[in-house]
Order: C-alpha cells, then sequence, then structure tokens
C-alpha cells in the first residue's frame, strides 16, 4: 500500500496511536482520584483506619497510571507541531492559547498537588492534605475540560473566521464555548468515571471471587456501585444528547455514524440500521438489518425527522463509514451492558445478597463484573473514534481539510517516529499490566503504621520520606 | 495596512510573551534541568545505595518540573503559533529525541520501586535522562545554527539542524544540566555523595560556563547579522556589561562553593548563571524568535489573543510558582539513605 507511507498517512497514523494510548491513563486519573477524595473524607469522618487502607492501595495504582499519563501526554502537545505545522500555524491563535491554559491551569496544579498528596503523608496537616487531594481531581477535571474545549472546537469552529490563512477569533466567547463543548466535556468526564467505576469493582470481583480481602473489597466495590447508579443511567442520557448534536452540527459525521446514504422523503421516517454492511463504491448497504423510523426519532426524537443521508454530500467530504458505523454500535451497547451490570448490582445489595461469603450462587455475578474490567476504557476508545474518523476529511469541521494542516516532512522520519512509538508503547502497556499485576498481588497493605495526621494549618520539617513510593 | 497597524500596537505585548516563555523555560531549565542532571550523575555513583539517595531527592517533584516544558511548549503554541509549527517542525528528529528521553526517565522513576530488577531501571532513568538532555541541546542548536524557511512553513531538510554549532551546544547543555544536578544533591545530601558532588559540581560547572562562552563567540560567525546587531552603539556597551556580570557571577560561583560550608550557594549560582546566559542569549536574538528570519512580530497571535492569554496564562505563572514552592518547601530538608 504505497497509500500509506505519505507523511500524511503515517502522521495521522502517530496521532491515532499516541492519543489512544495516551487516553487510557486519564481514563483511570480522573476516576481514581475521584476515589481517593471520597476515601480520605470517610477516613477522617469516620476515624476508621480501614477507609486509610483503601486510599493507599488505590494510590498506588493512582501513581503508576499518573506517571505514563505524564510520559505520554507530552508527545501530544509536540505533535500539533512536528506533524501538523500547517494546522498549528493556522489554528494556533485558538488552539494553542486553549493548551496554554490547559497547562497552566490544569495540568501545573495537578502535578504540584499529586506531589504533596503522594509523598508528603507526614509532612503537611491533615487540611492539606485533603486540600491537596481535592486539587488532583479538580486538576485532572479542569485538564480535560480544557482539551474537550479545544477539540470541539475543531469539531464545531464557531466565533472564527480565516484571515490570511490563519484563524481569526470574532468571538471568543463562542470560540470556546461552542455547541459541542458542554456535551462533549460532560459525555467525556462521565467517560472518565464510569471507566474507573468498572475497573476498580472489576479488580474488587476479582478479590471477592478468590476470597482474598473479601471484605476489604466488598467495600471498594459498594463505593464504586454508588457512584455507578448515578453515572451509568446518566451516561446514556448524555450520549443521547451528544447523538443529537452531532446530527445537528456535524450532518456528514452523523450519516457515517449510522451508515445512512439517503435522506429521507418528507412524511417519511428514517430508518435505523442496527447492522449493515456499507459499500462505498454503490453509495448504499450491501445489506442491512434495519427498524423503521428509529433513525428520525434518535435523531430529533420524532418519527417522521428529515435525517440527511450521505449522498447528500459530495463524496470528497464524506468521512469514511465502516468505522463509525460499528465502533459507534459497540459503544452504545456498552453502555447499556455497563447500565444493566449497575442495575444487576443494586438489585442483589438491596436484597440483602451482595455478601462477600456466598461464592458459589454467586460466582457468575462476580466473574461478569471482573470480565467487565476493561468495558469502559473500551467503549471510550470507541467513541473517540467515532468521533475523529467522523470528523474526516477535516481537521478543522469545515474550515481546513487533514491533508492541508500537515507538516513538511519526510516519510521516513515520520514512519520511523511511528515505529519508536509502536514499540515503546506497546513495551509500556505490557510493563503496565505487570507492575499493575505486582500491586494487585501484593494487595492492601494492613501492616504499615497509620501516619498520624494533624489538625492546623502549618507544615512541618521532617525528613525525606524513605523507599521511594510510598 | 490594518495589519501592519495592528502588529504596531502587539509590539509590548510580543516582547512581553517572548519573555514569558524566556522565563518559564528557565524555570524549567533550573528544576528539571536539576532533576535530567541527577540523571546523568547517577551513572557515577558509587554503589546502588548512593544512587538510591539520588533518586530519592527527586522523585516527588519530576512532574511538576516537567510541568515547565508543558507551559513553555503551550507559550509557545499560543502566542507565537507560526513558531511552533517552523520549529518542531523543521526539529523533527531532535524533539523525538528528547520526548523518548523523557518517556524513559519517566516510567523507570515509577517502574523501579515496583521492580525486582531496580538496577536496570535505574540504568534506563539515567540513559533516559541525558537522551532527553540530548534532545533538548539539539532543538536549541537547531534553533540557533538557523531553521530555513519561507516565513510560512519549514522548507529545509530533517538533518539541518546537525550542525557544529549543535555539538557546541549538547556538550554544553550536559555539563550545564548536571552542573544544576551536582548542585542540587550538595544542598539535599550529606557525607560522601554530598562531598563527591562538590567536586563534580565544580567539573561541570566549569566545563559548561567554557561550552557557553565557545557557543556564544560562535554565533556572530554564523549569522552576519549579529555582528552588526551586537556590535552597534549601544549594544556594544551592554554585551560587555553582560560579559562582565556573567564572568563576575562564574567566579562568584567558584568562591562560594570553595568553601565546602554553604550548602544552597552552588545550586543558587548556578540558577544565576543559567538564567544569565538564557537571559543573555534570548535579549541577543531579540526580535528574532527564530534567527534571523522570524521576528516575535511576524510569529505572534494577534493582539486579543496575547490579551487573553496573558489572563489565562502569563498571570498564572507566579501563581503556580507560589504553589511549586510551597511543595519544595515541604519536601525540603536532607534525603538520608
Amino acid at each position: 500500500m504505497p497509500g500509506f507511507f505519505t507523511p500524511l498517512m503515517l502522521s495521522r497514523a502517530l496521532f491515532a496511536l499516541t492519543t489512544i494510548f495516551h487516553m487510557l491513563w486519564p481514563l483511570m486519573s480522573i476516576g481514581l482520584a475521584l476515589f481517593m477524595v471520597i476515601f480520605e473524607v470517610l477516613w477522617f469522618k469516620t476515624k476508621d483506619d480501614i477507609w486509610y487502607r483503601h486510599l493507599r492501595f488505590w494510590a498506588k495504582v493512582f501513581l503508576l497510571t499518573f506517571g505514563i499519563g505524564v510520559a505520554s501526554g507530552v508527545p501530544l502537545e509536540m505533535e500539533f507541531g512536528m506533524n501538523w505545522a500547517r494546522f498549528s500555524k493556522t489554528a494556533g491563535d485558538f488552539f494553542g492559547n486553549i493548551l496554554g491554559f490547559e497547562a497552566a491551569m490544569a495540568f501545573a496544579l495537578e502535578a504540584a498537588f499529586l506531589a504533596i498528596f503522594m509523598f508528603g503523608w507526614r509532612r503537611v496537616p491533615k487540611a492539606v492534605h485533603l486540600l491537596s487531594n481535592v486539587m488532583v481531581f479538580f486538576g485532572a477535571s479542569l485538564s480535560a475540560f480544557w482539551i474537550m474545549g479545544a477539540n470541539s472546537w475543531m469539531q464545531v469552529p464557531t466565533g472564527v473566521s480565516i484571515v490570511g490563512g490563519r484563524v481569526n477569533i470574532v468571538d471568543y466567547g463562542k470560540a470556546v464555548f461552542n455547541p459541542l463543548f458542554g456535551v462533549s466535556f460532560s459525555h467525556m468526564w462521565l467517560a472518565c468515571l464510569e471507566t474507573t467505576l468498572f475497573m476498580v469493582a472489576g479488580i474488587s470481583a476479582r478479590y471477592v471471587l478468590k476470597g482474598r480481602n473479601a471484605e476489604f473489597f466488598l467495600r471498594s466495590f459498594k463505593i464504586a456501585l454508588v457512584v455507578a447508579v448515578i453515572v451509568a443511567p446518566l451516561q446514556i442520557v448524555v450520549g443521547d444528547i451528544s447523538a443529537r448534536k452531532v446530527v445537528a452540527y456535524q450532518p456528514a459525521k452523523a450519516a457515517a455514524m449510522e451508515a445512512n446514504w439517503s435522506t429521507n422523503p418528507p412524511g417519511t421516517g428514517a430508518p435505523f440500521a442496527v447492522l449493515a454492511l456499507p459499500d462505498k463504491e454503490r453509495e448504499e448497504n450491501r445489506w442491512s438489518l434495519e427498524v423503521p423510523n428509529l433513525l428520525s426519532f434518535l435523531s430529533f426524537h420524532t418519527l417522521k425527522g428529515r435525517v440527511p443521508g450521505l449522498r447528500d454530500f459530495p463524496p470528497e467530504d464524506r468521512p469514511p463509514v465502516g468505522l463509525p458505523f460499528y465502533a459507534f454500535r459497540v459503544m452504545v451497547l456498552i453502555g447499556f451492558v455497563m447500565l444493566f451490570m449497575t442495575l444487576w448490582a443494586l438489585e442483589k445489595w438491596l436484597g440483602g445478597r451482595l455478601v462477600s461469603g456466598v461464592r458459589p450462587r454467586s460466582g457468575l455475578f462476580w466473574t461478569a463484573w471482573y470480565l467487565g474490567s476493561p468495558l469502559g476504557f473500551l467503549a471510550t476508545e470507541l467513541g473517540w473514534a467515532v468521533r475523529e474518523v467522523g470528523r474526516q476529511p477535516w481537521i478543522i469541521y469545515g474550515l481546513m481539510r487533514t491533508s492541508e494542516g500537515v507538516s513538511n516532512l519526510s516519510a521516513h522520519a515520520a514512519l520511523v517516529s511511528l515505529i519508536a512509538f509502536g514499540a515503546v508503547y506497546t513495551a509500556l502497556f505490557v510493563l503496565f499490566l505487570v507492575f499493575a499485576g505486582r500491586i494487585l498481588e501484593r494487595g492492601p497493605d494492613f501492616a504499615s503504621p497509620v501516619p498520624p495526621m494533624r489538625s492546623g494549618t502549618t507544615a512541618r520539617a521532617p525528613r525525606m520520606p524513605r523507599g521511594g513510593h510510598p | 495596512v490594518v495589519i501592519l497597524e495592528e502588529k504596531a500596537m502587539n509590539a509590548p505585548l510580543e516582547g512581553i510573551w517572548f519573555f514569558i516563555i524566556v522565563f518559564e523555560l528557565a524555570l524549567y531549565g533550573a528544576l528539571d534541568g536539576a532533576d535530567l542532571g541527577i540523571g546523568v550523575l547517577s551513572l557515577f555513583a558509587r554503589d546502588e545505595k548512593h544512587r538510591g539517595v539520588m533518586i530519592e531527592s527527586i522523585s516527588p517533584l519530576w512532574y511538576a518540573n516537567e510541568t515547565w516544558l508543558v507551559v513553555a511548549g503551550a507559550s509557545l503554541f499560543g502566542a507565537f503559533p507560526l513558531a511552533y509549527a517552523i520549529v518542531l517542525n523543521a526539529l523533527y528528529i531532535p524533539v523525538m529525541i528528547m520526548l523518548l528521553g523523557l518517556i524513559f526517565r519517566a516510567v523507570s522513576l515509577e517502574f523501579g520501586p515496583l521492580s525486582r530488577n531496580r538496577g536496570a531501571w535505574d540504568k534506563a532513568f539515567a540513559v533516559g535522562s541525558a537522551v532527553a538532555i540530548v534532545g533538548e541541546a539539539c532543538i536549541v542548536g537547531g534553533v540557533l545554527s538557523g531553521i530555513k524557511n519561507d516565513g510560512e512553513v519549514f522548507i529545509g531538510g530533517p538533518w539541518d539542524w546537525a550542525h557544529p554549532l549543535t555539538a557546541f551546544v549538547v556538550i554544553g547543555f550536559l555539563f550545564g544540566f548536571t552542573m544544576m544536578g551536582s548542585a542540587f544533591l550538595v544542598m539535599k545530601t550529606e557525607g560522601a555523595t554530598q562531598r563527591k558532588n562538590y567536586s563534580l559540581f565544580k567539573i561541570a560547572s566549569t566545563s559548561a560556563f567554557v561550552m557557553f562562552i565557545l557557543t556564544m563567540v560562535t554565533i556572530p560567525f554564523l549569522h552576519e547579522f549579529f555582528v552588526e546587531q551586537w556590535l552597534s552603539v549601544p549594544n556594544r556597551y551592554y554585551l560587555v556589561l553582560f560579559a562582565v556580570v556573567i564572568f563576575a557571577s562564574f567566579a562568584l560561583l567558584l568562591l562560594l562553593s570553595r568553601s565546602g560550608s554553604l550548602e544552597r550557594a552552588p545550586y543558587v549560582m548556578s540558577i544565576v548563571i543559567f538564567a544569565l546566559a538564557l537571559g543573555g542569549v534570548s535579549v541577543g536574538i531579540f526580535p528574532f524568535i527564530i534567527p534571523p528570519s522570524i521576528t516575535v512580530g511576524s510569529a505572534a497571535s494577534p493582539r486579543q489573543t496575547l490579551l487573553f492569554m496573558l489572563f489565562g496564562v502569563g498571570l498564572l505563572v507566579p501563581v503556580i510558582l507560589i504553589y511549586n514552592m510551597y511543595m519544595h518547601g515541604v519536601f525540603r530538608g536532607k534525603v538520608r539513605e
């Protein structure tokens, strides 16, 4: 495939690889940061040291994800200049500005307070420690806020005009708070929480299954469940709003997501294809399994809403169809599976059957939850594939094509970097699994002394902590 | 005409942003520079125990320190998008080297304590740090040796940065960051580790200083433009003044670190020298951001963006500094085995 070995395609592959990999870590760090806030508050409120043990156990996993998150996030910022110089030159006025907000308001905050939270146990008073914990959660969330702001603007570039080859901001408010921003940030933020909830619950289920520290992990599981009861249904509602925004603002993407080739004539409803085999050449689906009127209903909440089909757009403005279509379906399916699992667990809990001791009878339940731990990661990555592939062929929707954004690069340099990052990230992923596996294998630590947390606000200056990680 | 007027109105803002970014880079060099330098120094540690102390001294601090690189990068992206695009495009290979080095540094610090083979990860930490320094130095060397562009995009080849000047800068950076690292260790350790770092500090700082002077002397030979700019009146007097100040600071650094009783002096003086060197070069090339072709004026975002960013990023820099100082204060004191 000589077509693939061009700077453009290799740069796209590099960005896809590095974002897919980077996405894994914020997905865990935002959710785990919330868990840690909950645990620390519970510990201070109840004065029960078991919550301290929870806090320290999950903090170890958190630290591991944070390090890789930082290491894999810096390349993304640089890639905009390295591989997408023409895009950066054109859009930097707005896009670079927003990334600046992310770095200065969010990332810096998270990194500094994480140090105090992770390594400052015996060095700062209670209030400062809790504040650092909250700041880590706040900083991580604010990071997502600005990144979603930058990305949403690439999807719906409101508030700007292009003057002399550069984006000129006409209305700052409209550019930052573009129509997609609120719902996209909410969808992503909830995805971070939901992914972590299922990961924590899945790991806890594994311990319960094995009968190891079962009481301890039943607590983690229940905390995850309490949050999931709110997050899982809410995410489906927000997902619905998000999809309808796509129909309204990115109709070509919406058509690709649904493999919808032809616009429904007035007075009829557009059918929803549950499964289909899209054919780009023939501009139709070779076969499909359809539910009448459902697409009109999903798009506009009316039975006869007019949904534009792909044939309404010139071929050069159409995104690929197969990937967005299937990725979208699997993502939605996972969302409902997660809701179902949450309800299942809730029903068990309310029935007083969510206990650690009855292994044989609830083996299926715990196994399902254990196997569910990667679901959120999968759903989020697929959702991003829909969002980014569906935006093609545009880098800034309707304003600048992806092919116009690429740097002056040699295909060799791009290929070598793609291979290097592919190898390094694969190794990192495997190593992460190995080392996270070790943390889980070791299990929670009940032996080390609980630090005496002091009230007041003054720091004391003892020696550095020993032994590297706490 | 309208664009020209806007450019003129922008002038002070562009200057402010140029020096905000220089300030962010100075902080990065002073803080993460020490972390990376300690990585290189850990290659020379006498044994596992000493290496452990060295790594311990930075393990809570490195990610907050690396923040400054991200903040400086994003500031450049937002304030001078044209420069960001041309520099990163042209220096694809050095940036890639830096990124891979930083990744290795980061993950070996994370994985090391969990590993059964700590020694190998400590080596990866040292190598990663050294590679990151080389990458960063090649970026600086690449910018100083000139980047081919047509005022809009990079038009050179992928290896243009591999210039003799870049070799000077690489050696200078390796010694300069090692100077930072050894000075930091003098402050944070005691006993044998501290003594060893005193002597390493003297070698590193002297070598770094020599390399800096060599680089500065070479630049005018590369870009004749600077001969004119630097030797014009009154710039030539400032140049002399700068030379006097930096030589005096270096003499003071040697003097203060001789006694062995002033534990903070080497680090403080290293930061002063580093800031002077970076500040000197920046003032020297200003108003160019990519010498000698792209000025801050032609690379800058419109006034509105620069202003907006001044509130959203620029004014936050002191706030970030304050909570980072608190954080560094929490971890003050000696690291013990």
